[in-house]
């Protein structure tokens, strides 16, 4: 036991010959301090809103309302079309981003310049506004349409928000699709595949664990961006509490039960994520984020079940 | 086929900016044959390989594979580059093997080698498993069929990367510098793989810095430097008498007593 140590700390040991000294562990009392004063500053601010002007009793009542849930309903559903919109547009765009054709990866660059560019709120406004520019839109001979009719604050907010998430996927995407190997290119057309097959089952699926965990947080990002679409009068979520609000005036009470179905919806996200990253990340090594790190801790119990599943497949 | 070469590459340019790394390279190799290709870095060697292929296109000249013109079909008095689709099916009866193996880390070793029989050629799944292991056996590693890439040694690797090749049942296998980035006691295992393949009758053309390799297993070895072939021979010729200096140099520093020149 510390052998191998010379100078001073070999005079330390031998002041005490044959004695086996203990290790302990360092005590840290900033620790607790620190702790502890953390600790009185959130229970100051749990006890400042329990006593607020708050009537926590309605809370629960209204989370359960009909109109809210509907509302929730409709904020998961434009946020998963948006999202599935974005992708489906990051992922065009970012081919063409890296096309060779110089008019395909103008145009791409051209699209994240203007959507990446300009607030989400004013695009929502824009889509929205549209009629006034083309009262009515068509292809002659074939179909006509009032535009008021056609873009109803539905369309509007899932052109709004899934066309500015396709901005930001296509350089997600485009990243993801950058930070594989060249040499697997090289492997998949040396081996007689097509560029397509070669982009669909070899770039792609490798791409997939960089820009999965962006991807899941734009996901989140989405759910919380999708409330905007109540200033185009999409009864979403937030436009829900407030049609309640302002008829009872309870404003804070509905702004924390949308509040309680956003985190709902972001935390089962979360997990989702979670699962989609170890799915695709089988037989990478990949580094790990702190949340991802922090919901593996959680979701531990699985853990046994991930390895025997590993080592079957 | 005719009597013609099963590879005929002729005149072959090919520069990279101002950087001319092919400055008209002519080689043949009949069928069964095993030619290596021996060079300093930056020879041009890679590049050779990459063109036969045509992961590069070439400036000019022009490469025949089973009398087959690669990337390029005759028009109007031109040679016109073909289709993307055309030249991937040209690819499949061209196998390689990369320096740096470039297997798909997110496919097992079995799907790896099953992955481009079934895109490219077409092949059922259950049909291409059984050829897939067929090839893993050939290379000794039909029990690593479940296994990633990580969890293989580089020699490993290697040899799934020949199975890999293996499994489009190519005319040609183009290896380059298979053994280049693998620790030295793995070396020996893969050129076991290749040897066995040459005596199997495959045509390979090889770019390697294994001189011994190329002495015993070679029926020609080609020396080439500043993109152009300044020898070639039965590997004794070329490998123990170099007629010019510049390979009698090479060939000396690379067998360690090039201080005694």
């Amino acid at each position: 036991m510390n052998r191998g140590r010379d100078g001073s700390s070999r005079d330390l040991v031998t002041t005490r010959p044959g004695a086996p000294l203990k290790l302990v562990a360092r005590r840290h009392p900033g620790y607790w301090v620190s702790g502890v004063i953390v600790l009185v500053l959130l229970g100051a601010l749990v006890w400042g809103f329990a006593r607020g002007n708050i009537d926590w009793g309605i809370v629960p009542h209204y989370i359960v309302s009909g109109v809210i849930i509907k509302g929730f309903e409709k904020t998961l559903l434009i946020a998963a079309l948006a999202m599935i919109l974005g992708l489906v547009l990051g992922t065009c765009f970012a081919v063409m981003r890296l096309s060779n054709n110089p008019v395909m990866s103008a145009v791409a660059w051209l699209y994240v310049w203007a959507f990446r560019g300009t607030p989400v709120l004013v695009q929502l406004l824009i889509w929205f506004n549209l009629p006034l520019v083309f009262p009515s839109i068509g292809i002659p001979g074939l179909f006509h349409v009032q535009t008021v009719q056609f873009i109803t604050p539905f369309l509007a907010a899932l052109l709004g928000l899934g066309i500015n998430e396709g901005a930001y996927l296509t350089e997600i995407i485009r990243g993801g699709i950058l930070s594989v190997d060249s040499g697997q290119t090289l492997a998949a057309k040396a081996h007689g595949l097509s560029s397509r097959q070669t982009l669909a089952k070899i770039i792609l699926p490798q791409a997939m664990p960089a820009i999965l965990p962006t991807i899941g947080n734009e996901a989140i990002g989405m759910l919380k961006m999708s409330s905007l679409a109540a200033v185009i009068g999409y009864m979403e979520l937030l436009e829900s509490a407030e049609s309640i609000y302002y008829v009872n005036a309870r404003v804070m009470e509905l702004l924390f039960v949308a509040s309680f179905w956003y985190l709902v919806a972001t935390s089962v996200t979360s997990v989702g994520q979670y699962y989609l990253e170890r799915h695709f990340g089988r037989s990478q090594v990949r580094r790990r984020s702190l949340a991802d790190r922090v919901l593996r801790a959680l979701l531990s119990k699985n853990k046994v079940r991930t390895k025997k599943e590993l080592t079957s497949e | 086929m005719s009597d013609r070469p099963l590879l005929v590459v002729e005149d072959l340019r090919k520069s990279f900016g101002d950087n001319e790394v092919l400055r008209g390279v002519s080689l043949s190799c009949e069928k069964a044959e095993v030619v290596c290709v021996i060079g300093p870095s930056g020879s041009g060697k890679s590049t050779l390989l990459h063109c036969i292929n045509h992961l590069e296109a070439p400036d000019s000249g022009t490469i025949v594979v089973a009398d087959q013109l690669i990337g390029y079909e005759p028009r109007r008095g031109h040679l016109v580059a073909l289709k993307d689709r055309d030249t991937a099916r040209q690819r499949r009866d061209i196998g390689m093997v990369f320096q740096r193996f470039n297997l798909f880390p997110h496919l097992t070793v079995l799907d790896n080698v099953t992955l481009a029989p079934r895109l490219a050629r077409g092949i059922a799944k259950r049909e291409a498993d059984e050829i897939g292991m067929k090839m893993l056996s050939s290379v000794g590693l039909s029990n690593r069929r479940d296994s990633f890439a990580r969890e293989l040694s580089g020699g490993q690797q290697q040899r799934v990367a020949i199975a890999r090749a293996l499994a489009m049942s190519p005319k040609l296998i183009l290896f380059d510098e298979p053994t280049s980035a693998l620790d030295p006691e793995l070396v020996g295992e893969v050129l076991k793989v290749m040897r066995d393949l040459a005596e199997e009758g495959m045509t390979m053309v090889v770019v390697t810095h294994e001189l011994q390799f190329a002495r015993e297993v070679a029926n020609t070895v080609v020396f080439m430097d500043d993109g152009v072939v300044v020898e070639r021979g039965r590997p004794k010729e070329v490998l123990l008498n170099p007629k010019t200096d510049r390979a009698r140099l090479f060939i000396a520093r690379l067998v360690g007593d090039g201080k005694e020149k």
